[in-house]
């Protein structure tokens, strides 16, 4: 009972400037059937910044992600209610959601490269979107795949399967599959959780190159990768946004006791 | 006392083991007599002639070569048929129906047909087919053939979709790509080898079949290559020579089944292998 | 893309066929409800004449005559019916014996290819067991078994009256007997791959207890698969009640109902297929088509059973 009350009464939202939030989610509830999933999150998305949503399990943060690009309309018996605008559009009632999709890329847990060859993987949202001649096509493809990092390990094989890499690089290539539409927003869900450090060091670098051109969201139960990466944090327990704020400020001084409760590693 | 129960045990278990070792040697034994007197019988008659001379009168010399190409054009027709129907049935159950009630009764309802007696799917297609064309013809045995082979591919087909990671779906539509684009560009390639594996267990069930043949493409004694009249298959040839008091019929009949049984072990075995090999391992 | 600003995209490309192909496939799901349909329709329909002009005493009789035009499917049905059960009844305990020698007791490297011999056996195409049936089993059995037989038994006997027969091996019995040999291989392919399933651990437990490998197999593994089993065998049920043409070469083809096991019978897939494209007449294809609805009936009550007891599975 104190908890709930608790959990009602503590939170922060420290917002960036109101002119740099480009992507807004503002009392968004979810469900998965009958099951409320999100309580009235708010979560402002600075533009060219690095946000990160951190949590323990089950606190909603990829549920939030994917209400951001609509993954949800897959499965019938979810839906949301509530406001998640991109540049003061509304997301939620948008009929044609394949564009919007356009405009806000994703990259999963686990590396998901398509059954083709690397470069048709690249080429793959290009292709949906536009007919480019060939050379405009290897200019694109090669564009991208420099951006993740992954060029100069792939540029003599692009023919080969995209299956055939490690599991690092086939996320560098969703990562690069991603941004090769050039997409306002990129979201990543846990990117790095299935590589080793290794890996992880090298897309984190990539993460952080990247944010001079997009504007990332990324949902990690990394701590110490979210205080690397990040510009902006939003800490999410059971359903609800608890405080969010710059990330210097959440991690050396958070003003909820919760968000200093998890930072600190007392639950997790 | 204790002893004793422990001897006890230790006997039934042994006599137990016993049994189910002389079960297997049964089973391998009634197996292995039939596959030796299937080889012996069929490799006897083996000779160019099958392949070369079509079935003859009783007295004459001859082969099998209308059966044959019979029994593979109207296999070929009857797959790309059920290929055609199962790959889509399939992928509605495991792209579009999901759980609702429509799908589950199209599952149950397909694996009825795929377990129906198919003497049953051969009646079906005589009042279908040949009855209003009135004539047997190869084309109507393409179809009861197909109606054999449809609900296998469907049934297999979904279970191969089933298995592709919903994450490679997520990833297609996240790009924006439309249903069937992610289906058919990123799925269905994923699924390659189970779908393939599919479509040859299919063939392989259907290469042996005979009851759905009797009452549809009837059969021929000539080379007939046009599938608008009777044809000849081995199923069907070897019924009627089999049964019937003629030597040189008899050990035809005996090559034609050993063709079949090479034919359905070989495809199976492609199968098995190319499943193996090709699953989506990301 | 990078010479477009976002909001002037064009959407992707193809979304418009997403409908079309969407209903393609539904189209080809009913395509397959609507040949299960048709089949039931077209039995009833082409069995209907036979049916309404003969009444419940079709199912009774056991008069096969297409000279007066009077049929009854008595002979047939019980023929079918014992046959199955019949065959099961033997093919049963064997495939539990090799599925269980396969999981328990087997050495390594000899299960896999045993294992694998015989699955690709249950996917011999049932003509070359009829073959074999005929012209190998056949003689063997009158030769072996039969005249035997008669020649010890004393007359009038309740034995020589059970195994009464003409002394050529095409009989009700042996009929089972291919029958079993056939439905064999899959059963005990099917059996395997449950047994396998019992996950390692309970297994290990039982053993872990003192039991010895019959108590584990008895108490603990086929337990755990129970309902999985029961479906399996009412689906390999359901297999040897169509079969067609392994019976056909040798159960003899007559239509009263069988007096010994050693008599001549036939069941329904075996008359229809022996007389169908020789048919005297309409009332004989109605007949025969009316055989074959009994057929469908009885193969769709097993595996709904079948379906309703491997639901129940997943729910335990």
């Amino acid at each position: 009972m104190t908890d709930a009350i608790a959990l009602e009464d503590e939170r922060h939202m420290a917002e960036p400037p109101a002119d740099t939030i480009t992507l807004r989610a503002r009392g968004l509830d979810f469900y998965y059937g009958k099951t409320q999933a999100l309580f009235g999150v708010d979560a402002p998305v600075a533009r060219n910044r690095v946000t990160a949503l951190i949590g323990p399990s089950g606190c909603g943060k990829s549920t939030l992600l994917r209400t951001f690009n609509r993954m949800y309309d897959l499965y019938p018996g979810q839906r949301a209610t509530g406001e998640v605008t991109l540049e003061g559009e509304d997301l939620l009632s948008l009929r044609d959601i394949a564009l919007l999709r356009s405009r806000i890329g994703m990259v999963f847990q686990k590396p998901t490269p398509f059954p083709m060859s690397i470069y048709d993987n690249v080429a793959f949202g290009v292709r949906l979107y536009q007919n480019k001649s060939r050379r405009e096509l290897d200019g694109i493809v090669e564009n991208a795949l420099r951006r993740a990092a992954l060029w100069d390990e792939v540029k003599d094989k692009l023919k080969a399967s995209g299956l055939s890499l490690s599991g690092g690089q086939q996320q560098r290539l969703c990562v690069a599959r991603g941004i090769a539409v050039e997409p306002e927003i990129l979201l990543l869900d846990e990117p790095a959780s299935a590589l080793d450090p290794i890996s992880t060091a090298k897309l984190e670098e990539t993460i952080d190159q990247l944010k001079k051109d997009f504007t990332i969201v990324i949902v990690t139960h990394n701590l110490a990768q979210a205080a690397r990466i990040s510009d902006y944090t939003g800490f999410m327990y059971l359903g609800r946004m608890i405080e969010f704020g710059p990330t210097e400020e959440l991690f050396v001084k958070p003003s909820t006791r919760r968000a200093q409760d998890y930072v600190q590693g007392r639950f997790g | 006392m204790a002893f004793d129960r422990r001897a006890r045990r230790n006997l039934g278990n042994l006599v137990f083991v016993g049994a189910c070792g002389l079960a297997t040697l049964v089973a391998l034994l009634a197996l292995s007599l039939i596959m030796v007197s299937l080889v012996k019988q069929g490799f006897a008659g083996l000779n160019a002639d099958i392949f070369t001379r079509a079935t003859p009168a009783p007295g004459s010399e001859g082969g099998l070569i209308n059966a044959i190409l019979g029994s593979l054009m109207m296999c070929a027709l009857g797959m790309a048929i059920a290929v055609v129907v199962g790959l889509l049935a399939g992928t509605w159950l495991a792209e579009y129906g999901g759980d609702t009630f429509y799908a589950h009764l199209v599952r149950f309802l397909n694996d009825v047909l795929l377990s129906a007696p198919s003497i049953l799917v051969g009646l079906f297609v005589y009042e279908l087919v040949v009855r209003p064309l009135h004539g047997f013809s190869g084309f109507a045995g393409a179809v009861a053939l197909a109606l054999i082979a449809a609900p296998v591919v469907t049934r297999t087909t979904e279970d191969i979709l089933r298995l592709q990671p919903s994450a490679l779906r997520e990833a297609g539509v996240a790009l924006g790509a439309a249903r069937w684009i992610t289906i058919r560009k990123i799925i269905w390639p994923g699924a390659r080898a189970g779908l393939l594996t599919g479509a040859l267990l299919a063939f392989a069930r259907i290469s042996g079949e005979t009851a759905p043949l009797l009452f549809t493409a009837l059969n021929n004694q000539f080379l007939n290559l046009d599938m608008r009249q009777p044809m000849a298959s081995l199923p069907a040839v070897i019924f009627q020579f089999a049964l019937s008091a003629y030597d040189d019929w008899r050990s035809l009949a005996w090559t034609g089944a050993l063709l079949i049984a090479l034919t359905v072990l070989s495809v199976n075995i492609i199968g098995r292998l190319i499943a193996a090999r090709g699953t989506y391992r990301p | 893309m990078i010479d477009q600003s976002p909001s002037e995209r064009a959407g992707p490309k193809g979304g418009w066929f997403d409908p079309v192909f969407r209903f393609a496939c539904l189209a080809a799901a009913t395509a397959l409800l609507a040949a299960l349909g048709g089949i039931v329709v077209s039995l009833v329909v082409g069995g209907w004449p036979a049916l309404a002009k003969f009444g419940p005493a079709f199912f009774t009789s056991t008069t096969w005559n297409p000279v007066t035009e009077v049929y009854g499917a008595a002979g047939p049905i019980a023929g079918t019916l014992i046959t199955s059960a019949l065959s099961l009844a033997m093919a049963l305990p064997i495939a539990l014996g090799v599925a269980v020698f396969l999981v328990e007791f087997c050495p390594r490297f000899l299960a896999q290819p045993i294992a694998i011999a015989v699955e690709l056996l249950a996917g011999i195409p049932s003509i070359v067991y009829g073959m074999w049936g005929l012209f190998v089993l056949a003689p063997f059995f009158a030769l072996h078994v039969q005249i035997p037989l008669m020649m010890t038994l004393p007359e009038d006997s309740f034995w020589a009256r059970v195994l009464a027969g003409v002394p050529n091996g095409a009989n009700i019995f042996t009929a089972s007997l291919i029958l079993a040999i056939m439905i064999l291989p899959y059963m005990a392919a099917v059996f395997r791959e449950l047994l396998l399933t019992v996950p390692a651990h309970v297994r290990e437990a039982a053993y872990g207890l003192g039991c010895t490998p019959m108590e584990v197999v008895g108490a603990v593994s086929l337990p755990y698969v129970r309902t999985g089993a029961v479906g399996v065998v009412m689906l390999g049920l359901g297999r040897a009640l169509g079969e067609t043409m392994a019976v056909t070469f040798i159960v003899g083809n007559a239509h009263d109902l069988p007096a010994s096991l050693f008599a001549s019978g036939s069941t329904l897939a075996s008359t229809i297929a022996n007389e169908f494209t020789e048919a005297t007449g309409e009332m004989h294809t109605a007949a025969l088509t009316a055989l074959g609805l009994v057929l469908f009936v009885i193969t769709f009550a097993v595996l709904a059973i079948a379906r309703g007891l491997l639901l129940a599975r997943r729910e335990d």
